[in-house]
């Protein structure tokens, strides 16, 4: 698709815009075909496919789908004609080259939740680095080549380690024959709880940079900040869950003693994310850094709930996956569109806004509130699910969990007050209300947050049978 | 002993080169000064010698001088890479040959020298043969490092290089007499056989010495920490495509020679290698130590670069490392890695190199600094994009062919048993992600000055480029064939 969309002429913006909305219009039309036909009761991958590809040393071609990766890929198909159509405007410079590198960075994403393979899954991996380097360098805010630069040999410097790790299982599972890469084979083995604790710790630093679980969290504030709106919806929406995808799907299923052992440590660190990340919010005045440090302490919550190794924690873990995805992408958006009418994220120029868009009010509320976990959107269940993980590793891990619901919600209303209501701000004086393009966009996010909300099963349904197979490795209860 | 004549077909190869070279050298005597016929006899050589040696059976021929030199699949995968490499030299080369200064009949004879003497190393299987070839392809490029002496710094490049090179000859000599009377032969057969036989008595210190010296000569030429002082002087002076073409060409012989001379050293089986571990071990040490020296070292110093020729000598250097690990796992899969990582890296660094040039020419012959990159990705979007797949490739990303041969050797090292060389390797390619992405910085996350100079790429150099950057992308996606080739030549050293 990128392909084709390099060969439209660089003088008609227009078409290349509608070019790539198309392509990812048409991807998520796929990808709700593949839902269709998805059989939400069975086990196991389904619509698996896998060509030879090289045999000399053990790797295949193969992909396949279970409920996990059809929610993820179900939410990367979903963000990326919004990151589309966020950006219509924003980005007049060097157009082409932002979306076939969108649409580059959306295949790559296909590949990192299908891949059945290990090589694959890396190959995948690491590709998702090359647009995002060039999309926060190239399109991003002042300090864009130092907030690259830091997120992408952060996350290499985690991922090269994975490698070596990933070379290594790949040698177990070959026994003594070479190597072999897939999936599968991997799952049957039996490793020293020794090296299952070495090779958990490998794999773990990639994914923990990645979420980002504190204390490895430091490239996200400065990476959001300076990408572009797009980025930050689709780093925050879609690249965070490969990191927290990469601990239920390898760490958990592949080391079943070691995550065990590894436990305590895994909550610890997802609990001061949680609630040190919800505490930077409350002392942050910027826009953006608000909601990247919300970011972290969501993630955090997220890493809680897979670390209950309970069905009810996981899916909630899970839904927490899917519902940040959306309601922090329609967060970036509305730092976005205020960006572009006020050139300042610096939240003492804001307030009042309500008045003069209350468009923007209508939506941007449903959207905090989601991100607060209010009963009625989808933010709710994912949170309650996520206590009840939490309640099962012990009750005292749900109360601090509790407190970040507290915290949550004070930095959510802190942040609705700062920018809707009080005395008009200095930054505030040319304001016009969304457009139907901002009004669309965002309302299609609110009428998913509501849905989701109200009604979650379909989504728990679809996911229940992929986690308790990967429950079924574990020796837990 | 006495060389006796063997098959001789299987230098065919060889022998067009050469004649090409005396053709290339007096075919212009006769012509008009108009139409330079050096560049064509050139090139027509050495596709008639690759031509020639795709003819031969892949499975190798008989030796055409029986312990001196062979033409084994290892031989011809190397010749076959070193062809390509000069091809690619001359390619780059094309127009800025006239800049440079370059287009005189000795450049094209001369390349054409250093290729044969290369090839002819690649194949040596005796130390006399191997010092022959070594220094006719020094000799050769020397007097090619200083080819263009009125540009700054060139007379510089090549002395420094001639003098330390002198210096590695006589270590190297040293080091072969020493052998020779330890051994009583230079064969590398006799030498690995007067090792293997000495099983329960410890090698005489001739022996060792000798070999330490002949392979610091080899570690000289292919620029390993700590004998790499004079690479980036020299590359840095010496005329860009010769620069490609040493960096790449005297990795492929240089290492194509050690591992002939070092695996059939090792200690293989149970009981010898138990009685000959004291004597290998400080040697498996040193080569470890150098490697990893190379690789850590090299890429310190490449971060704090600003000249972009300079930065991609002391990327050389750090290759060099890389490639060294494949000798250091000790195993057929650690010389196939070798050989892709050899492989690979001419492609790209042919395709870095030739973009280098293409700024270069722009800039009127200056030598090129990473400011001079600024904002050119966008204002030239293939050459951009070119310098984009030749950066991730040096970096090992994905879906490059530099990722491929990366991994095969990470492969290799880690099934045999060598862990910690795993991770220094692992921690450089992060170092060396962060200089070989200040290239991408520079092309497209900085302003372009206002009326800049005009960046002169196109035509044949622009279509080699093109060439290797598409074989880097294929060779990171299909990485199957790759593996193929280099692990009949690889395998060949363990029968």
């Amino acid at each position: 698709m990128a392909a084709l969309l390099a060969a439209l002429p660089r003088s008609k913006p227009g078409l290349l815009r509608a070019g790539a909305l198309l392509a990812t219009l048409l991807s998520l039309g796929l990808a709700v075909l593949v839902a269709c036909a998805f059989e939400g009761g069975r086990h196991g991958m389904q619509m698996a496919e896998a060509l030879d590809w090289v045999p000399s040393w053990g790797i295949r071609y193969s992909l396949g789908v279970d409920g996990v990766s059809l929610l993820l890929i179900l939410l990367n198909a979903f963000l990326f004609p919004a990151a589309i159509l966020v950006s219509w405007k924003s980005i007049q410079e060097n157009l082409k080259e932002f979306l076939i590198l969108l649409l580059g960075l959306e295949s790559a994403l296909y590949g990192v939740f299908l891949a059945r393979d290990v090589f694959l899954f890396y190959l995948f991996w690491e590709a998702t680095l090359i647009p995002m380097y060039f999309l926060i360098g190239v399109w991003g805010g002042e300090r864009r080549v130092y907030a690259t630069l830091k997120f992408v040999l952060y996350t290499l410097s985690g991922s090269l380690i994975m490698l070596a790790a990933i070379l290594w299982m790949a040698f177990r599972a070959g026994r003594g024959q070479g190597t072999d890469f897939s999936l599968a084979a991997w799952q049957g083995l039996a490793l020293a709880p020794k090296e299952q604790a070495w090779l958990y710790g490998a794999f773990f630093i990639a994914f923990a940079i990645k979420v980002p679980l504190f204390p490895f969290h430091t490239w996200l504030p400065d990476a959001h900040v300076e990408a572009p709106t797009a980025g930050s919806v689709l780093l925050a929406g879609v690249l965070l869950k490969m990191g927290s995808y990469g601990l239920w799907r390898f760490n958990q299923t592949l080391f079943p003693a070691a995550a065990m052992q590894f436990r305590p440590l895994l909550v610890a660190l997802a609990l001061i994310g949680l609630i040190y990340g919800a505490c930077m919010v409350l002392v942050q005045t910027d826009f953006k850094k608000m909601v990247a440090y919300s970011s972290v302490s969501h993630m955090g919550a997220c890493i809680l709930g897979l670390a209950s190794y309970d069905l009810q924690g996981q899916s909630g873990a899970v839904l927490t996956m899917i519902n940040h995805g959306i309601s922090t992408g329609a967060l970036f958006m509305v730092v976005g569109m205020f960006y572009e009418r006020t050139h300042t994220r610096d939240l003492s120029q804001y307030g009042g806004a309500a008045a003069r868009m209350p468009m923007m009010a209508l939506l941007f509320t449903p959207v905090a509130l989601s991100s607060m976990g209010v009963p009625g959107t989808n933010g709710f269940v994912n949170e309650f699910l996520v206590m009840v993980g939490a309640w099962r590793i012990s009750p005292w891990v749900a109360l601090a969990a509790a407190t970040s619901l507290v915290l949550g919600a004070s930095y959510m209303l802190r942040m609705l007050q700062k920018t809707l209501l009080g005395p008009l701000g200095s930054a505030m004086s040319h304001l016009h209300d969304l457009d139907l393009r901002e009004t669309i966009l965002l309302a299609v996010f609110v009428i998913a947050i509501l849905a989701i909300g109200i009604w979650p099963k379909p989504l728990l349904d679809v996911m229940a049978p992929a986690l308790k197979d990967s429950l079924a490795h574990f020796p837990l209860s | 002993m006495t060389p006796s004549f063997g098959n001789l077909t299987a230098l065919l190869p060889d022998l067009a080169l050469l004649a090409g070279a005396l053709l290339a050298l007096g075919v212009d005597l006769f012509g008009s000064h108009k139409k330079p016929w050096a560049r064509p006899v050139a090139m027509a050589s050495l596709v008639l010698a690759m031509a020639l040696l795709l003819l031969q059976p892949c499975s190798g021929s008989a030796d055409p001088f029986p312990g001196f030199l062979c033409a084994d699949p290892l031989a011809m995968l190397a010749k076959f890479m070193l062809l390509t490499i000069a091809l690619l030299a001359l390619g780059i080369g094309w127009e800025a040959a006239l800049g440079l200064g370059l287009d005189h009949p000795e450049y094209y004879s001369l390349i054409l020298i250093a290729t044969y003497g290369m090839m002819s190393l690649a194949g040596s299987t005796h130390l006399v043969s191997a010092f022959i070839s070594l220094e006719v392809f020094s000799l050769a490029m020397y007097i090619l490092a200083g080819f263009n002496r009125r540009a700054p710094g060139n007379r510089e490049a090549a002395l420094k290089y001639f003098l330390t090179g002198a210096f590695a000859a006589a270590f190297y000599l040293f080091g072969a007499a020493l052998l020779f009377t330890s051994a009583r032969s230079g064969g590398f057969a006799a030498l690995a056989q007067a090792w293997h036989g000495s099983a329960g008595l410890a090698m005489p210190l001739t022996y060792l010495g000798g070999l330490a010296l002949v392979c610091l000569a080899f570690c000289f030429k292919i620029g390993l920490v700590p004998f790499h002082a004079w690479v980036p002087d020299a590359y840095q002076g010496a005329p860009t495509p010769v620069s490609a073409f040493l960096s790449a060409g005297a990795k492929v012989a240089g290492l194509v020679v050690l591992l002939r001379l070092i695996i059939p050293l090792l200690p293989l089986f149970g009981a010898e290698a138990a009685s000959l571990a004291p004597s290998w071990q400080p040697m498996a040490l040193a080569l470890a130590l150098m490697a990893a020296a190379s690789m850590t070292f090299a890429n310190l110093a490449a971060l704090r670069q600003t000249d972009l020729k300079r930065m991609l000598a002391y990327s050389s250097i750090s290759h060099s490392g890389y490639a060294m690990l494949g000798l250091v796992a000790g195993t057929a899969q650690g010389a196939g890695a070798l050989l892709i990582y050899v492989l690979v890296y001419a492609l790209m660094n042919f395709a870095a190199f030739g973009l280098v040039l293409a700024v270069e020419r722009g800039l009127g012959g200056r030598s090129a600094s990473f400011d001079d990159l600024n904002g050119l990705g966008f204002k030239a979007p293939i050459f951009g994009l070119l310098f984009g797949v030749a950066a991730f490739s040096l970096a090992g990303l994905p879906p490059t062919a530099g990722f491929t041969a990366k991994f095969a050797l990470l492969k290799a090292l880690l099934q045999s048993g060598h862990l910690p060389l795993v991770l220094v390797a692992v921690a450089n390619s992060v170092v060396g992600a962060a200089y070989y992405l200040r290239l991408l910085v520079h092309l497209y996350m900085k302003p372009s000055p206002t009326g800049g100079p005009a960046l002169q790429f196109g035509g044949v150099p622009a279509f080699v480029v093109v060439i290797a950057a598409l074989s880097l992308i294929l060779g990171g996606l299909f990485p199957q064939a790759l593996t193929d080739l280099t692990t009949l030549a690889g395998g060949i050293l363990f029968r």
